[in-house]
């Protein structure tokens, strides 16, 4: 199996250079002592910051890399190989590290493949893109989730070459097969949801940080007044705490009930699988049921809004991040402002159009299960009156 | 009720009153029924039957009719007993079904 090496691609070395001369560009600003005031070292702050996150972007959602490999891609053998794999319409995310994922397409014969940050990954680039040096880092970060994903691809590239299912498997064996792909659906919902809440957790904590460092800048007033300094900070401080606890609790009960349905779901299937259930228990029944828990077992992986289209999800937090920053520091400078009032409200735009989406797909895959369930019925001569 | 004889030892007596009343069958309950039957090698006591889905008797009398009038079961004569029977048709009717939910969990389209 050919995967090309990551840093072979000319684009690749041209977006490095680029997020370089920038930051070069800085360093060389600061060694010759320019004032902060001045434009040109706000260009060149800005230069930096917007260029590191501008590669991250491009390089989430780099070009397409042919995938050359001798056998079959398929989603369901990689699914019953106990791969995480998320089918999105023609293409599917397939996950090769803690960090990384790859999105592979298949047309007319031909394979290619795309790397993705994780959900996680995804969150520390976004959040470590909040500072201008930081991005340096979110880019460093990027680059590390790129390589992995690309030395996966090698080292499952073999193993996936084993791969196969015997033709024409008996009704016993379909039943077994579905009861442990069932199990492992609910099994790994569960791993989801919980995984799903420390991340939040950590990205609450991380908002509460950088919301202290917020409340420490804005609490300055000038001329000084050190009483009503520590009023603003003591009860700014206790505000976010307080928020930031309810908040984790919210969510801790929330996910703890998910995970508690779920983890009950998994035992009942492995329970069957195990013969550890009376003889009248059925288990087409519980699969049935289980075909109907299905699509909520799929959603805690699919994150379809966010983590659908990383890119634009990097995007949308750039726009909004800037945005920002240029309404609140171009104090002065209209243009700026304006400039920064222009990029928040595409960010704006671009979330509500992405909000829009999800729960457009949501409701395509509740139509999809219900059509799923009729087809179904119809196999059964069920529909009509009896 | 409506009697026919098929002359080859098989008895099938189809209550079309009870099949009317059943509007929309419970999927579930005549999925127990097709593994029930499926898991058996030979044909099975009504009561047993019953018994082993888990329904009262009026509840099973209506599904077993309306079975029977879909062709997926056949009720013969054995030992002085009626029993139940999966036809070719309940037979197939069932793998589909166990295909369709192991193509539907795997994700396929």
């Amino acid at each position: 199996m050919r995967v090309g090496r990551a840093l072979s691609d000319w684009r690749l070395i041209a977006l490095v250079s680029s997020a370089a001369g920038g930051l070069t560009y800085l360093l060389l600003s600061i060694t010759q002592n320019y004032s902060p005031s001045s434009l040109g070292w706000f260009i060149a702050l800005t230069y930096t910051w917007w260029a590191s996150f501008i590669v991250c972007i491009l390089m989430t959602v780099a070009p397409w890399r042919p995938l050359n490999f001798e056998g079959t891609w398929d989603p369901v053998k990689l699914r019953r190989a106990g791969f995480e794999v998320i089918v999105r319409g023609e293409d599917f995310d397939l996950r090769v590290a803690k960090f990384s994922m790859t999105r592979i397409r298949v047309r007319g014969g031909e394979r290619y493949f795309r790397t993705l940050p994780t959900s996680t990954g995804l969150w520390v680039i976004f959040l470590l893109s909040f500072f201008p040096f930081f991005t340096v880092l979110a880019f460093l970060f990027l680059l590390y989730i790129y390589m992995q994903a690309h030395e996966g691809l090698r080292t499952y590239g073999p193993l996936l070459k084993d791969i196969s299912r015997p033709t024409e498997p008996s009704v016993e064996e379909l039943v077994l097969d579905s009861l442990t792909s069932a199990y492992m659906m609910a099994r790994q919902a569960v791993d989801a949801n919980r995984s799903r809440f420390q991340d939040h957790c950590i990205i609450m904590a991380t908002m509460a940080i950088i919301g202290f460092g917020a409340l420490l800048l804005s609490s300055v007033r000038l001329p000084f007044d050190a009483d009503e300094y520590a009023w603003r900070l003591g009860g700014g401080t206790v505000l976010l705490i307080t928020i930031t606890i309810i908040g984790m609790l919210a969510l801790w009960r929330r996910a703890r009930r998910m995970a508690e349905e779920d983890e009950r779901w998994a035992n009942r299937l492995m329970a069957v699988m195990n013969g550890a259930v009376p003889e009248e228990t059925s288990a087409i029944e519980l699969l049935l049921r289980a075909v109907s828990e299905a699509p909520r077992w799929l959603n805690a992986h699919r994150r379809a809004m966010w983590y659908r289209r990383p890119g634009l999800t990097l995007l949308i937090a750039l726009l909004l991040d800037q945005g920002t920053i240029f309404l609140f520091i171009g104090i002065g400078f209209d243009l700026v402002r304006l400039l920064g009032g222009g990029l928040f409200a595409i960010g704006v735009l671009l979330l509500l159009d992405q909000y829009r989406r999800g729960r457009k797909e949501s409701e395509l895959l509740r139509e999809e299960w219900t059509r799923k369930m009729q087809e179904m019925e119809n196999v059964l001569g069920l529909t009509g009156k009896g | 009720m409506d009697k026919k004889d098929a002359g080859n030892g098989e008895c099938p007596r189809l209550d079309r009153e009870r099949v009317r009343t059943l509007e929309r069958p419970d999927l579930y309950v005549v999925a127990r029924m097709l593994e029930r039957l499926w898991h058996e090698r030979s044909p099975m006591l009504k009561t047993r039957l019953q018994t082993a889905i888990g329904t009262n008797y009026d509840v099973f009398s209506r599904y077993l009719d309306w079975m029977l009038e879909k062709g997926l079961v056949t009720l013969i004569e054995q030992d002085g007993h009626q029993k139940v029977e999966l036809t070719d048709e309940g037979r197939d009717s069932y793998r589909r079904l166990v295909q369709w939910i192991n193509e539907t969990v795997h994700g396929k389209t």
